[in-house]
């Protein structure tokens, strides 16, 4: 990477910050996974002492609160690329001298690693569950796929913010769907493998092997991503 | 400058197209306008041109290379000002445009003086969502030329805009002419294009049905007669009107003694306006 593209994105990011602190609708929601995480941290240890049956549970709790912290970085882009939608920004983008999807790329990089940041961070401080270092990276990186499979989906489907927040309470509740897999046993729930999140939980199964179910969870939420870029550049950014 | 041969768009899922057949030449330093109204093709034309569509077919020559094997080096060249203005409305008019100059190989002219010379340094700190229509539309024109293009589109230039404003982008168009930059402008306002264009493009359902400079065509089109009005001393210095051919005017003695003997009020050529030629031309008004 040249000394010119690390000055493209140091100010692109730089600005996609400065729109996200200083959008009053995302102060909440920006402690929100600080919120998470203090649930996590000490409110799931407190239930635990009343109902012991948590605790086999835990892995999944943290899972499916991980998930929800990486959707939320993926909830503030998604707003700022919907107005960029609205604005024709797109348009902006496409006559400034930049490689071909170069500010698509950035934003999925971008988001990626905002999303990957809130991950380590539960993960690393929950407390909940156990992991290496390795397996605390290689789930990060796993969880925060969710931030720009649920960001493309919103602005390539979403006419407007209104219709992003639906969708986005869409996918939210569709996180929990594949827990099903665990508390009901029917060789059925192996059809839940089509939502992306199920591979998630299977990756916090410790019965099963993790490096496995990781990688056809990376390998799987990648595919979707591409899918979905494929249809973003084609429909919305051109 | 800009080479246009038999150029078609036809956009996906459409069977009839949009810019049909169309060719015209600009050459460097000169402003160029395509007038029409709205739904012509002018816009799809100039989308064609800075490369938005894709798919066209024909051939488009810019800075003798074909605009299909330029890559996003082209963006270095060209400027593009848009119809509707397109802001991040959370940043301040200054970070928009340092956002945008950092994409250019080369450094940006001083964003101070062109946010000065369009009245907005006062509001350089200000975020855009706090802008009106026509200050936005003024941040257009700058991002459009901050970065020294040769080659510069304009849509709608003083779509917007008050007349004290207009004028003041009117004039740094021309300055832009006088420095050799080519300039494209698609407008249905008749008056722009009249002052600012050496020459003017009639578009009508994707089709050029004429080009010409402007002036030539209003001579062209219009009568060869002056209108003479003047206050009649006999009736009451009523306002009264006498019509006289060009022709040989200098001698004509009817119109020397009436310049000689009444109070005139104003004397007028004949020549149509541009918006007389394009709707004889094109059997359509602008809309």
């Amino acid at each position: 990477m040249n000394t010119i593209t690390l000055k493209k994105i140091v100010t692109l990011s730089k600005n996609d910050l400065r729109s996200i602190f200083r959008d009053k609708s995302f102060w909440a929601p920006m402690l929100a996974p600080i919120a998470i995480l203090l649930l996590l941290r000490f409110g799931v240890p407190q239930l635990a002492i009343y109902y012991p049956e948590v605790n086999q549970y835990q892995g999944l709790i943290l899972a499916l609160m991980s998930c929800i912290n990486a959707i939320f970085p993926a909830f503030f882009v998604s707003f700022i690329m919907l107005e960029e939608k609205d604005l024709q920004l797109f348009s902006v983008m496409r006559v400034m001298p930049l490689a071909p999807h170069w500010f698509i790329i950035y934003r999925i990089s971008f988001i990626t690693l905002m999303s990957f940041g809130f991950v380590f961070g539960t993960l690393l401080l929950s407390g909940l569950v156990a992991l290496s270092l390795p397996k605390i990276l290689a789930l990060s990186f796993l969880i925060a796929l969710m931030a720009p499979l649920t960001t493309l989906i919103i602005v390539t489907f979403a006419k407007n913010k209104i219709e992003g927040i639906t969708m986005l309470k869409g996918i939210n509740m569709g996180l929990a769907l594949p827990l099903v897999a665990f508390l009901v046993m029917s060789p059925w729930t192996k059809l839940l493998a089509i939502i992306p999140v199920y591979w998630i939980y299977q990756a916090f199964d410790m019965s099963a092997n993790f490096w496995l179910n990781t990688t056809i969870g990376i390998a799987y939420l990648g595919l979707l991503i591409a899918v979905i870029f494929r249809r973003f550049k084609n429909k919305v950014f051109r | 400058m800009i080479l246009v041969k038999k150029l078609v768009y036809t956009y996906p899922q459409r069977k009839e197209a949009t810019v049909r057949d169309i060719s015209f030449e600009m050459p460097k330093g000169e402003i160029f306008g395509f007038l029409g109204p709205s739904g012509a093709g002018k816009s799809t034309t100039q989308k064609v041109l800075t490369g938005l569509l894709r798919n066209y077919e024909g051939q488009v020559m810019v800075k003798g290379k074909d605009l299909k094997s330029w890559n996003s080096d082209y963006y270095n060249h060209i400027g593009v000002g848009f119809e509707l203005p397109n802001h991040y409305l959370k940043l301040t008019a200054l970070e928009n445009l340092q956002l945008f100059a950092s994409f250019y190989d080369k450094p940006t002219q001083s964003l101070q003086t062109w946010l000065d010379r369009v009245g907005l340094w006062k509001d350089a700190q200000v975020r855009v969502e706090n802008f009106s229509k026509g200050m936005k539309m003024r941040l257009n024109f700058i991002r459009a030329l901050m970065h020294d293009p040769d080659i510069i589109f304009f849509d709608e230039p003083t779509s917007g805009l008050d007349p004290v404003n207009a004028r003041i982008l009117k004039d740094i168009i021309l300055e832009q002419k006088h420095l050799g930059k080519t300039i494209f402008i698609t407008t249905h306002n008749m008056h722009d294009a009249d002052e600012l264009c050496d020459q003017v493009a009639f578009i009508v359902d994707g089709k050029i049905s004429l080009i010409d400079a402007p002036q030539n065509l209003r001579l062209q089109s219009g009568k060869k007669l002056v209108k003479v009005t003047y206050r009649d001393a006999q009736l009451n210095a009523s306002l009264n009107t006498r019509e006289y051919a060009m022709e040989g005017l200098g001698n004509n003695s009817d119109f020397l003694e009436l310049l000689q003997t009444q109070d005139i009020t104003s004397i007028h050529s004949e020549e149509a306006t541009l918006e007389d030629v394009f709707i004889k031309t094109t059997g359509k008004k602008l809309t």
